[in-house]
């Protein structure tokens, strides 16, 4: 699973780095079992792409039904809503992981081209980031991947059938 | 009449009582004796349920005829025990699911014995394959084989996501993922454009990208129509690995089985459809997980329940031909029934909940039925006539047939049928379904109509004095004596009400016999006596003649009004007959005449207040026949009579007061008194000849009771049929007081006979003129009607000269 780590003497934050579509019990596994050798405080980072807005801007965008193969108007409206419903999906199962685990837990909704918080946040050799491979292909990869921390990429099956 | 003529009728004490006294067995008590026939008397009753049981052909089902407690049961099993011995056990059957169509469950046959063998193997089977096939696929290889078919499966997909994903970026189209979709978007630096930057594009740029992006649309749209037949292909292939487990799994199970049964028809080509059926539903025995609701969780012992065996009949394989008696011959106890339960709400069943019925349990034996019973239970008569007629058992619920239910039931194969049916019942059913019912005949071809009577002839009577020592062994009691056993043979007798005839009523003897060794307990002694018969004997009276001691009361306190003395002209003490079904008595009763000038007709009060019977109108016409023939037979009859039974308010039926209303006429007509210390009882024919009655020793034993409370004083007695002399067993109480000359029995042949002692005054014989004595009964009575018919002549000639006058 594990595809790249950066080695820190200490640790201080934990960042799990989730899209809409992340493996969550793999990232929050990975989490689990650095914050069990070492305490450290823990946060979601949903980086939010704008890709669906973007792509929905455009006048001609269709999203295809993934079931019927049916096609329809992929407008803003539809891919700020899908958004919303994404980030409330993904902070819902996150706070409950942390529950459960009896855990404080930092939620964060960054955009991805807020690159300058998102390393602010990421950036020091003391934190991990723990992030789905498939954040390989997106631009934000290239700049986290110059940061000093330790960058832990978590590959799922599930996850390539999403995004392949 | 003399005291001299009416002795001349009299009955002598050793006519009102026929003792027994020729036993000649030779023994002191019962248990000397050796067991006797068991069914005395009853030979052509055996030689009809012989006949009827040995015969095969169809219709010849039986029906014993006889009244209650007459051991018909007894009978008609114990001859089809014998015969059943002869016959071997006939064949199991069971029910099993019919996978084609498991509304139509259907039948297996198997040689007595082997259906409860096969139902175990199956049993065993299933047991086994309850672990061997959730084994199987919880085995490493299958898992491995299970996930190599998904690795493949998971790899098309990914290919046809991958290669589009490739051609997309070959283009500069980025395949984005939404929770439902797909959207296709141009990039440019691994960025989305915006709508602004592609307005920047050229223009030619921008239709390129978008018929690319049209172009790949539809070729993704076209790979996601492919997705479920990879899905599908997928099913397939798993469905097809689970069938191979699980053929292996059972293969070698059911193999064994169908050699073991290859004998028995029908096995084979169901064991093949179980394991067809196994293949099929292979993933029914994976073990799944729970459901996420309770209700919908699947008994795991259910899926197999489909393979099971209902064995409806099963027999031992020494066994004899079965014999059942249904005590309650309802229609789900005789034809069977479907059972239902319920599930969430609904009724449902299946071919395991198929429960059969006597037909089943007796087929290929023989099954006894009361048929009073039967005709009282709704729909069974029909049903079972049908099941004769069609030669098989259907199981099907009456209410389904009628319409009532419209639960979802089943229509199991039927069951050929092999059965000789035996119905019990009283004769007026048989008589009546013989005569309403045109199929019962062509059914139940043979009566068995079992004796009433035994003929007391010196060897019945031994034979009797066996029987009923082989009953005191049979009933456990205590030994009886030989007189306490010639007395049980009076009291037979008795109930028979024919000193020449035995009854053959076996409750009612098996009630004397355990209610005199009762007695004898009682007095602890070790032999039923004479006197612990005789006690049983007027106990059993004491317990029951409540309304017996009430009349008599009535009757001493003159609230019903008999005189026991005296004469009086125009009435006649006649006799009737209660009967309380076990327990029956007679006693007095009044009946009066009057008469008058009149156009010939004698008036049945009774009978115009309808409370007379046909058969007792019947008996007034008769009279009054015999009135008109016997006296002034050129004159027309020109009186009017009327003859009531007094203080009388219920029914009255039966002719047996004909004499004593005809003496009470003749009394009336001629003004000869008759004497109240005689009561007379017969019926009379148009000649004026005097016939038996019923009951004769009760109504004479009646008289007896009302004239003892009053004293008895020797003018006494009861005047009865010459015919009923033979039918005389009456108490040795009145016998005594016959004896002692304190009571008396007169048997008449005729009417004059009957006048003559009834008035004490000569009845009369016509002389050589055709004419009666003037001072004899019939002279008066000729008299009174030559003068009511002159009487009324001058009525008629006063009458047709008014009316001439008139003119």
């Amino acid at each position: 699973m594990k595809r790249k780590m950066k080695k820190s003497d200490t640790m201080r934050r934990v960042v799990i780095a989730i899209t809409e579509s992340s493996p969550l019990p793999e990232l929050w596994r990975e989490a689990m079992n650095l914050m069990s050798e070492s305490p450290a405080e823990l946060m979601a980072l949903f980086m939010d792409d704008d890709r669906w807005r973007r792509a929905a801007s455009l006048p001609f965008t269709r999203e295809i039904s993934r079931v019927s193969g049916a096609a329809a108007d992929f407008t803003v409206q539809r891919a700020e809503q899908l958004n919303k419903e994404a980030i409330a999906r993904m902070q819902e199962r996150m706070q409950k992981l942390a529950e459960e685990a009896k855990l404080a837990l930092a939620f964060e909704v960054l955009p991805e081209s807020d690159r300058e918080r998102i390393e602010a946040l990421v950036g020091t050799a003391q934190n991990v980031l723990i992030a789905p491979s498939v954040i390989k292909k997106r631009p934000i990869y290239t700049h986290l991947s110059r940061c000093d921390c330790r960058i832990l990429l978590i590959e799922s099956h599930e996850q390539d059938r999403a995004e392949d | 009449m003399t005291k001299d003529l009416s002795s001349a009728f009299s009955v002598p004490p050793a006519d009102l009582r026929n003792a027994c006294d020729t036993l000649a067995l030779d023994f002191e008590r019962s248990d000397q004796l050796p067991a006797g026939k068991p069914y005395l008397g009853q030979q052509r009753a055996i030689d009809a349920i012989e006949f009827g049981i040995r015969m095969s052909r169809d219709g010849y089902n039986l029906f014993v005829l006889g009244p209650n407690g007459s051991h018909r049961h007894g009978l008609a099993e114990d001859l089809a025990k014998e015969l059943a011995v002869e016959k071997g056990p006939p064949s199991d059957w069971c029910y099993v699911n019919n996978f084609a169509d498991p509304e139509r469950p259907r039948t297996l046959c198997f040689p007595a014995g082997r259906g409860s063998e096969y139902r175990d193997d199956m049993q065993d089977l299933i047991d086994e394959m309850r672990i061997a096939i959730p084994a199987a696929f919880d085995d490493e290889d299958y898992r491995n084989q299970l996930k190599a078919l998904e690795e493949v499966t998971q790899r098309e997909v990914q290919d046809q996501w991958k290669s589009l994903d490739k051609k997309a970026a070959k283009s500069g189209i980025a395949v984005l993922q939404t929770p439902t979709g797909v959207v296709l978007a141009p990039v440019r630096d691994d960025e989305v454009l915006s709508d602004q930057e592609f307005a920047d594009l050229p223009n030619g740029e921008r239709k390129k990208i978008q018929a690319t992006i049209h172009e790949l649309s539809e070729e993704l749209q076209a790979r996601i129509e492919e997705m479920p037949k990879l899905r599908k292909r997928h099913r397939e292939r798993v469905k097809k690995l689970n069938q191979e487990v699980t053929t292996h799994a059972v293969g070698v199970l059911l193999s064994e089985l169908r050699k073991k049964y290859e004998d028995v028809p029908g096995v084979g080509s169901y064991l093949d459809a179980v394991q067809q059926d196994i293949i099929d539903n292979a993933e029914d025995f994976m073990q799944s997980e729970t459901p996420s609701l309770p209700f919908l969780s699947r008994d795991p012992s259910r899926l197999f329940s489909k393979y099971e065996i209902n064995l409806v009949v099963s027999n031992e394989k020494d066994a004899t031909a079965p014999i059942v008696y249904e005590t309650n011959p309802s229609y789900p106890n005789i034809i069977g029934k479907i059972e239902h339960r319920a599930e969430m709400g609904a009724l449902v069943t299946d071919f395991r909940m198929i429960r059969s019925g006597a037909l089943h349990q007796a087929n290929g034996g023989y099954l006894i039925l009361d048929i009073h019973r039967l005709l009282t239970r709704p729909f069974v008569w029909e049903a079972l006539k049908q099941a004769l007629f069609a030669k098989c058992v259907r199981i099907e619920s009456p209410g389904e047939t009628y319409g009532f239910v419209s639960t979802t039931t089943l229509r199991p194969d039927p069951i050929p049928l092999d059965i000789k049916i035996v119905l019990i019942g009283e004769r007026w059913l048989y008589y009546l379904l013989s005569t309403y019912d045109h199929e019962f005949n062509d059914l139940f071809s043979v009566a068995a109509d079992l004796d009433d009577e035994l003929e007391r002839t010196d060897q019945n009577v031994n034979d009797y004095a066996l029987l009923i020592a082989t009953r005191v062994k049979d009933h456990k009691l205590l030994s009886f004596s030989k007189p306490a056993i010639q007395r049980v043979i009076e009291q037979r007798a008795r109930h028979a009400e024919d000193g020449e005839r035995l009854s053959m009523h076996m409750r009612s003897l098996d009630d004397l016999l355990i209610q005199a060794d009762y007695w004898a307990q009682r007095r602890n002694a070790d032999t039923v006596d004479v006197d612990d018969v005789v006690k049983a004997i007027r106990q059993r009276d004491h317990r029951l003649d409540r309304v017996q001691k009430k009349i008599v009361d009535a009757i001493k306190r003159d609230t019903l009004l008999i005189d026991t003395s005296g004469e009086k002209v125009g009435q006649v003490n006649g006799l009737s007959v209660v009967d309380l079904g076990e327990f029956s008595f007679g006693h007095p009763m009044r009946i009066t005449a009057t008469t008058r000038i009149g156009t010939g007709d004698v008036v049945d009060i009774e009978r115009e207040v309808e409370l007379g019977g046909a058969i007792h109108s019947k008996g007034m016409m008769i009279l009054s026949s015999a009135l008109s023939s016997r006296y002034a037979p050129e004159q027309p009859l020109s009186m009017h009579g009327s003859v009531v039974f007094e203080q009388s308010y219920g029914g009255v039926e039966g002719d047996s007061a004909s004499v004593a209303e005809l003496c009470a006429l003749m009394s009336s007509l001629s003004g000869v008194p008759i004497k109240q210390n005689l009561a007379v009882t017969g019926s009379i024919n148009q000649h004026g000849r005097v016939q038996v009655v019923g009951g004769i020793n009760e109504k004479i034993e009646g008289f007896y009771e009302v004239c003892k409370t009053r004293g008895l004083d020797g003018s006494h007695g009861v005047i009865i049929p010459r015919e009923n002399v033979k039918h005389l067993m009456l108490r040795e109480e009145v016998v005594e007081a016959v004896q002692e000359g304190q009571f008396n029995v007169y048997a008449v042949q005729n009417i004059d006979e009957a006048i003559s002692i009834i008035t004490g005054t000569e009845a009369g014989q016509r002389d050589e003129q055709d004419n009666f004595p003037p001072d004899s009964v019939n002279g008066k009575v000729e008299e009174q009607l030559v003068r009511y018919a002159m009487l009324r002549k001058k009525h008629a000639e006063k009458d047709d000269e008014e009316e001439d006058e008139e003119e």
